[in-house]
């Protein structure tokens, strides 16, 4: 058998089994450390996320779509007014926010920069993801890495043509009536080719994980305040498959790409955001694993500090990332330098990739030359 | 296998699978591929029109979207269409990155016209494509300021293969094939690629093993010509349309075709469906069938009329759109698609496409089938496996189609 015949079996059968142990899986493994990366794709506005009240450049670049009323964190950065759900954790001290993160040479289009911040490759191509190098740097499996969406990502394609796990809460199999008791019965049946036998298998499996993780999602909603929206749910679907013990978890959220109505798309998309934030952080603490997850928040670029002529603001370079989790809080990266800018755009201070390094270092125990090909300097939020 | 098994393995393969009138046929399976060998379907691609922005440039990438659609279920030559899908997969472009669907108008002409013929041809025009050199970037490769990405892939993924360049190969070959240029001329939707000789960089190179002022010309004629070539791609060609892994002597076998016939895909293709391994057993269902081919092979199959917004839905779910690929890699095969969005959202689409939902629901399903066995024969073989008969009963016709087009059988190729 082929490694990627391996790996792939292995995706399917273990499948039900992490899901099934909901309970025992926490107490056998309570070192493992999760990963949780959270894509905003499409580009986030940063200087409407962590806002540089205090800068008059601000309000000037941003006549209409400047916030006034944020709420001020440090003598510099205001919170969005939609992100008060961050400023208990930010004072719990299990926020990091660091600042004008981008890399040499900035690419403004959403699929060039999406491939380099998932690559970690900013030059050349990029076949592989970083977190799919890190995991076969550990020998991960199939099952280690769980992909909740669509469209799956190239941060965890790896070399081999494996996959990691793929789930979407949109996947509930229709089952009603005479056709799908048929079908349920036909599944019942062992096939003899190996191929049909393992489509089988992969269904009946993913079908009782998807199942058992619907399962108590609305008690689980009302017991940590997720929202009721189908983001929440996102968000609650998250926390479950937190029992999983997986070693990474990856999620796109889509919608950033504000070029008009800033106002209220971004307000609405931050407000999900920070709810859904808080609540994990709540379910995580519930379950006493808050060392145990680490929530990196990114997104492939910021955008351009002057606003447009319709209601927007334009793709631009260097964004802010957030960790959540047990880091050492605070703002890191210094504030935007709204007074120089390099082609009308926010002059990069971080390399995305030393916080990915850091990540790897600090986090995951893994020497980060082996994934990025290089070492970079500590940013120091994970002390 | 018996003469049925035989053709129905056949047009699973030269297409996405019979229908009930291609099945019952009369004519053979060696007229038919001589004739779909011989035969060039001439596909009118669709012009766009000019070149737009945001919601104008997305409907007419939906637009185009619905044309391929259509001809993959519909070509009058499901070989040359199938060989077709073959290249797309191979020299993968993504419109997620070149954005403008107008590049993949005139990609689609460039596969279509050397699907079949000099795989140097083939090569040159999707080098020089609008498409390829945006998405790999070799237009922004010129004297001066290298940009090694296509230089890598060209070798790497589409002809020679890894472990037979060097590092070295890539920066020469990337001097080599500097030069070229997209204009676009927005109002009539046409992009031009065009070679600028100052951007060219006239040094000598050497590149596996040959030296001077080399061009893409010459990229493209050393690759074409490299025995690796001929055996990657004479492999790549046997593994989609006949097993995985074939035998070396297998690879040879067809890499000598390759080479004794000026590089003709036509010549090596022929000799993969005529050879005695391709009725196998190690060749019958031994493919999964990714989401493209579930969906598309069966509305072919059962002649269903769909809305191609559907169609898009239900491969998005899947996790396959034409040309959004993840990298250049491509999509996975086979076992790469044993997933739970891939798979569960068939069962979902088996029942959608096969409801009757009078006048609007996006599906439109006739049974031209008259009983249950008759369903197993078109689109099992005939062969009901364990549990699908017992199963049947009870079931309308069009129940019955929802639930062979779920079963574990039905997925395999």
């Amino acid at each position: 058998m082929k490694r990627r015949d391996f790996v792939i079996t292995l995706a399917s059968s273990t499948l039900l089994a992490i899901f099934n142990s909901s309970g025992k899986a926490i107490s056998a493994n309570k070192n493992q450390k999760t990963l949780l990366v959270i894509e905003l794709a499409g580009g986030n506005d940063g200087l409407n996320t962590f806002i540089p009240y205090q800068n008059p450049n601000y309000l000037q670049l941003r006549p209409t779509l400047g916030i006034k009323d944020g709420l001020p964190v440090t003598s510099t950065v205001a919170l969005h007014p939609f992100l008060k759900d961050l400023k208990p954790i930010l004072e719990s001290n299990r926020l990091a926010v660091i600042q004008n993160v981008s890399y040499p040479h900035p690419n403004l289009s959403h699929f060039r920069s999406k491939d380099i911040w998932q690559s970690a490759h900013t030059e050349g191509s990029t076949h592989t993801g970083w977190i799919a190098r890190y995991l076969e740097s550990v020998n991960a499996k199939a099952a280690d890495a769980i992909f909740l969406g669509e469209e799956y990502p190239l941060a965890l394609a790896g070399d081999k043509d494996s996959r990691y796990l793929q789930l979407s809460p949109k996947l509930a199999v229709q089952n009603k009536g005479k056709l799908g008791e048929a079908i349920q019965s036909l599944y019942s049946f062992p096939q003899t080719n190996t191929m049909a036998e393992e489509v089988r298998r992969t269904v009946l499996e993913s079908e009782a994980a998807i199942k058992e993780l619907s399962k108590d999602l609305n008690q689980r909603i009302a017991n940590h305040g997720y929202a009721t929206t189908p983001l929440g749910k996102q968000f609650a679907l998250l926390g479950r498959l937190l029992e999983a013990n997986p070693k990474v978890l990856y999620i796109t959220i889509n919608g950033w790409d504000t070029h008009t109505k800033q106002q209220k798309t971004q307000q609405r998309l931050l407000e999900q955001l920070g709810l859904g934030l808080s609540a994990l952080d709540r379910d995580i603490k519930a379950r006493g694993i808050e060392n145990n997850v680490l929530i990196m928040v990114q997104s492939e670029f910021g955008r351009r500090p002057a606003e447009n002529g319709t209601g927007g603001t334009d793709h631009g370079t260097a964004g802010p990332v957030m960790i959540l989790g047990n880091v050492k809080a605070g703002f890191y990266g210094d504030d935007p330098s709204l007074d120089s800018l390099v082609n009308n755009n926010l002059p990069v201070k971080v390399d995305f990739r030393s916080i990915y390094a850091e990540i790897l270092q600090k986090w995951e125990n893994v020497n980060p030359k082996i994934v990025l090909g290089q070492n970079f300097s500590k940013i120091g939020f994970l002390g | 296998m018996d003469t049925f098994v035989k053709k129905a393995h056949f047009l699973r393969r030269t297409s996405f699978g019979g229908t009930l009138e291609e099945l019952n046929s009369s004519s053979q399976t060696s007229q038919l591929l001589a004739q779909w060998l011989q035969e060039n379907e001439v596909v009118s691609v669709p012009d766009l029109g000019a070149i737009e922005q945001g919601k104008d440039r997305h409907e007419q990438l939906l637009k185009f979207k619905e044309w391929l659609f259509n001809q993959m279920i519909s070509a009058q030559n499901p070989l040359q269409e199938r060989i077709t899908n073959f290249w797309r997969d191979h020299f993968v472009v993504s419109i997620k990155k070149i954005a403008i669907p107008q590049h993949l108008t005139d990609y689609e002409v460039r596969l279509r016209e050397n699907a079949l013929g000099d795989f140097r041809e083939l090569l040159w025009n999707v080098t020089i494509s609008s498409a390829m050199l945006s998405y790999l970037d070799n237009a922004e490769n010129h004297s001066g300021k290298i940009n090694e990405n296509y230089s890598r892939e060209v070798m790497e993924l589409f002809t020679i293969g890894r472990g037979n360049y060097s590092e070295k190969d890539i920066r020469e070959g990337a001097r080599a094939l500097t030069g070229w240029i997209i204009k676009r001329h927005n109002e009539i939707g046409k992009i031009e690629s065009i070679f600028r000789s100052h951007r060219h960089d006239n040094g000598t190179k050497t590149y596996l093993g040959k030296s001077g002022n080399l061009k893409t010309e010459d990229v493209v004629d050393i690759l074409a010509n490299h025995p690796e070539t001929a055996k990657n791609i004479s492999r790549k060609l046997w593994q989609t349309f006949v097993y995985a892994n074939p035998e070396p002597v297998i690879v040879e076998r067809l890499a000598k075709v390759y080479q004794n016939n000026n590089r003709s895909i036509k010549a090596v293709v022929e000799a993969i469906f005529t050879s005695t391994e391709f009725y196998s057993q190690q060749a019958y269902r031994s493919h999964l069938k990714n989401p493209i081919y579930f969906m598309l092979g069966s509305l072919r199959q059962l002649e269903i009329k769909a809305d191609y917004m559907k169609v898009l839905g239900g491969l998005r779910a899947m996790g396959q759109v034409p040309y959004n690929a993840p990298t250049v890699k491509g999509w996975s095969q086979d076992s790469g698609w044993l997933t739970a969005p891939s798979l569960l959202t068939r069962l979902n689409l088996a029942q959608q496409m096969t409801q009757d939902y009078g006048d609007d629901g996006g599906f439109e399903y006739q049974p031209k089938c008259i009983s249950s066995n008759e369903l197993i024969k078109l689109l099992l073989d005939g062969k009901a496996g364990a549990g699908l008969l017992d199963n049947c009963k009870g079931l309308s016709l069009r129940e019955v189609t929802a639930l062979i087009l779920s079963s574990p059988s039905y997925q395999l190729a």
